[in-house]
């Protein structure tokens, strides 16, 4: 049995089929990629899997046991963090406020102030701008922030949902360098991307999802000819 | 050391403030109530039935804003869930439930009000009450609560998936607000020394939202100040006589243009 198991998943919106029978899963320690268009169903993967989009059949298990109806505070208490797309950090907030703010579920208390203190040597163009506000940061910076406080729920599981959306590529690069380092720190990633190159560079394993179905599922899609055909552009890399 | 002019002023300076508190906290939570006046009648009868009974004044404040609350915590669990313009409109229908409730109230006196009440609120109470929620709710957002409650006000979607419960989190806010109005209600009862549920109407209510519309719901300061605004400056314009209203009327028009996020937009510093 996998980390997380989604069989059969099918959600609708009125009379939108947005997942249809998909089955995705992830073991532990595991960095897998969705790749898809848009509108394909990317991001309806994500928020049901965190309680967020209305569920009409199949299963979500995580660490063994069904997810499906779990309210989603309390899917995030069981160790299950989502980077919604493109939502940025809480602008009103500050920096500081937004990492503490990470924490929620947890106790303020020595592990915590060190995942703190870790976050801001992993992320050190937060260092100086703790008591700003997070919406004056740059788009890199606050895709960074968002990051570093969904870790700072220790979560087992994170979503990330388009980090790269509106970046720059030289920022996006950062970002994903950011992601792959986060492999030392025993979590399952789940990266939701249009930008494919990048995502299945890092990727362990990668799915390709269209019209809310998943159609191909593999180690090496960046190879994969339907792929670089489908998504980039032909070109091979 | 005051007049009798000057104190009266004041006191009500003060309730006022607290009733801006108590429009201000759910705010932080994105809920805005036009219904606080119906929380501060509950405050109001209960601490004034309350005194008539040789209860000691602090425990019938007390009972007031915590009878507020618990109706407050009633009222907004099915209502939290509804946003926006639809919470308003049933908050405005609570306000007036409350009102037509105590007018037939007979023990309460119904229509013709509860008179005799002992005066029992001085200025220092008032000033010490308002000093003690104005502390609490400048330091709430340094507390795990308060960062909760403005996270819910600007992304519920992201605030549930930190693991923040936004239904637990918006009752609190609510019942909060609902409990301030009860101790403002209370304060007043025991200084007007009469009460009837005409006081506690729309107008009330939509005062103590203008009261955080004017200055600001970025931070406390900004309900203080637009309480000031509102209940100083018709005293101070009194020399322009029958023009008096219209000036008023007229800067909070100038306001609205100027000032769209109140006087005082900033937000308070945050030290953890």
């Amino acid at each position: 049995m996998a980390f997380l198991t989604i069989s059969d998943l099918s959600v609708t919106f009125g009379n939108v089929r947005a997942l249809d029978k998909v089955s995705f899963s992830i073991e532990r320690n595991e960095i897998v990629t969705i790749v898809g268009a848009n509108g394909a169903g990317k991001s309806t993967l994500m928020r049901a899997v965190m309680g967020l989009a209305p569920v009409l059949g199949g299963t979500i298990e995580f660490d063994g046991r069904s997810i499906r109806r779990t309210s989603t505070h309390a899917i995030a208490r069981k160790g299950i963090a989502l980077v919604p797309e493109g939502r940025g950090p809480l602008r009103q907030l500050t920096v500081r406020e937004n990492l503490r703010l990470g924490a929620f579920a947890r106790r303020w208390n020595a592990d915590a102030r060190r995942d703190f203190d870790e976050a801001l040597d992993r992320f050190p163009a937060l260092k100086p701008r703790l008591t700003q506000m997070a919406g004056t940061l740059s788009g890199g910076e606050q895709q960074m922030l968002v990051i570093a406080r969904a870790m700072m729920a220790r979560p087992k599981l994170l979503l990330l949902d388009e980090p790269s959306l509106g970046l720059a590529p030289l920022i996006v690069a950062r970002v994903f360098e950011t992601i792959a380092s986060l492999r030392a720190m025993d979590v399952s990633v789940v990266i939701v991307e249009q930008n494919a190159h990048a995502a299945l560079g890092m990727a362990d394993r990668a799915y390709v999802i269209e019209n809310g179905r998943i159609v191909l599922e593999g180690t090496d899609l960046l190879g994969d000819p339907r792929v670089q055909e489908a998504f980039l552009g032909g070109i091979v890399s | 050391m005051f007049n009798s002019y000057t104190e009266s002023l004041a006191v009500f300076f003060g309730i006022n403030v607290l009733m801006a508190f108590s429009v201000y906290l759910p705010s932080s939570a994105g809920l805005i109530s036009l219904g606080q006046g119906g929380f501060m009648a509950i405050g109001a009868y209960t601490s004034a039935l309350l005194t008539a009974k040789d209860v000691p004044f602090a425990l019938a404040l007390a009972a007031g804003a915590a009878v507020a609350a618990l109706i407050g915590v009633l009222v907004a669990a099915p209502a939290v869930r509804i946003r926006g313009i639809y919470l308003i409109i049933a908050t405005l229908g609570f306000g007036e439930i409350v009102r037509i409730l105590f007018i037939n109230l007979e023990f309460a006196g119904g229509a013709s009000g509860l008179s005799g009440i002992r005066p029992l609120t001085t200025l220092w109470y008032v000033v010490g009450v308002c000093f003690f929620v104005g502390l609490c709710l400048w330091r709430l957002r340094t507390l795990t609560l308060g960062r909760a409650i403005l996270a819910v006000h600007e992304d519920e979607t992201a605030a549930e998936a930190m693991g923040i419960k936004l239904l637990q989190t918006k009752l609190i806010a609510f019942g909060g607000g609902a409990a301030i109005a009860g101790l403002a209600g209370g304060l007043f009862a025991h200084y007007a020394l009469f009460i009837d549920p005409e006081q506690f109407g729309f107008s009330r209510s939509a005062e103590a939202f203008l009261f955080v519309v004017l200055g600001g719901s970025g931070n406390p300061l900004g309900p203080v100040i637009g309480a000031a605004v509102v209940t100083l400056l018709p005293e101070v314009l009194r020399f322009l006589q029958d023009w008096r209203m219209s000036f008023f009327a007229v800067l909070l028009i100038g306001c609205a243009i100027w000032r769209p996020g109140g006087l005082v937009a900033a937000r308070p510093p945050s030290r953890l």
